[in-house]
């Protein structure tokens, strides 16, 4: 038994060890923005457009994407005063896209991040339902490794308990990271 | 030095035990849309006295001021006027919005909380990042949070020491490193 957890517990972690580096690294560019201000390399480019895929922000992303190599998710469209705008996202590369009623052509604003912030934008992808086929990899893998991030934790309790010169400073350890935890967790969901 | 290395990710971990559960429920939730989707509803409804002291100046004291009275542990809140020009107020917190609408005229307020299920909770306490609101719950959430992340990264390159400190020839261990590694690096190129 302590065989077999032990060797579940180095597998998983050495499994899902860069996908946990990548969240705490992107956590702390989430957190402490002012160490890592997203400083986007920006282009900018006129893209001619059918009048088919002029007739809402749907069609304009798909004849981007088929004709002109753009990939990833559609976000964030809304109508404007003249026309629409939206997004197509994917990790690390932000595609902008203006469209006013009448034109020939978009405005495609292309932005791209650094590393640090293309994890930050791996840290949200997530489900298995989206349009773009990497995105769904992507929430594949992060529900293996949510489930390893579960089974490490109980099996490395089980681990640790087995060490015996380490039960009592563990045990207080455990003891207080319990003790503060779950009573900010109660006293958050009792709020 | 593994000894001391060892002694490090075992502390870690049990110091970390209940917030790296909510990372893995999180992600649970995230994958598979546990716990629904959109608004939550309306759980309950209440009115209460209120007037809006003369020396607030602006709307966003008056927020503050509201969220104090009410005790409600707001992660960040939104101020904004209703079709009736009632200043409103959303508050999120970590079990769904509470919107406050000020019915200035009729010296009170409006109280509407949308309460969220467990697995919305969980997915907010694992978002819990500012440090800057002034509900004090929210604050030793944010704290704690703040370590895990810092102990995520350690626990994370202590593990990798310890597996090469001690078995560093284990085929399966060298074979799951690899398919994990493997397909991080190939989803972030493609990603990419």
């Amino acid at each position: 038994m302590y065989r077999w957890l032990r060797n579940t517990h180095l597998f998983l972690g050495l499994f899902s060890c860069l996908f946990v580096l990548m969240y705490g690294i992107s956590s702390v560019a989430m957190v402490h923005t002012s160490w890592f201000p997203r400083r986007p390399a920006i282009s900018e480019s006129r893209i001619t457009v059918s009048a088919e895929a002029a007739s809402s922000a749907r069609a304009l992303a798909r004849e981007l994407m088929d004709r002109h190599g753009i990939r990833g998710e559609l976000v964030g469209a809304q109508t404007t005063p003249d026309g629409f705008r939206f997004r197509i996202s994917r990790p690390g590369l932000h595609h902008f896209v203006t469209y006013s009623n009448g034109s020939a052509e978009a405005r495609v604003e292309k932005r791209v991040v650094g590393v640090i912030h293309t994890l930050s934008d791996i840290h949200h992808v997530s489900g298995l339902e989206s349009e773009d086929w990497l995105a769904n990899v992507w929430g594949f893998f992060i529900g293996i490794v949510s489930v390893g991030l579960i089974v490490l934790a109980l099996t490395g309790i089980y681990l640790w308990f087995k060490i015996h010169t380490e039960r009592l400073t563990g045990s207080i350890l455990l003891a207080i990271s319990l003790g503060y935890s779950l009573t900010v967790m109660l006293l958050l969901r009792t709020a | 030095m593994a000894k001391l290395i060892k002694k490090i990710h075992i502390y870690l971990g049990l110091l970390n035990l209940s917030i790296v559960l909510v990372f893995g429920l999180a992600g649970l939730k995230a994958t598979f849309k546990l716990g629904g989707r959109g608004m939550p509803p309306v759980t309950a409804t209440r009115y209460e006295p209120f007037t809006v002291p003369p020396s607030l100046a602006d709307d966003t004291a008056v927020a503050e001021h509201v969220r104090a009275q009410l005790r409600i542990a707001a992660v960040i809140h939104d101020v904004r006027r209703d079709p009736d020009n009632n200043l409103a107020f959303a508050y999120y917190t970590h079990n769904g919005p509470h919107y406050v609408t000020i019915l200035e005229k009729e010296n009170r307020l409006r109280l509407a909380i949308h309460q969220t299920g467990m697995w919305s909770f969980f997915d907010n306490l694992h978002a819990t990042e500012r440090r800057d609101m002034k509900d004090w719950r929210v604050q030793l959430w944010a704290w704690y949070n703040e370590f895990s992340i810092w102990s995520l990264i350690a626990m994370a390159l202590t593990g990798v020491y310890l597996w090469l400190a001690s078995r560093p020839g284990f085929l399966w261990a060298q074979i799951s490193f690899a398919v994990g590694a493997g397909a991080f690096l190939l989803l972030y190129f493609v990603a990419r």
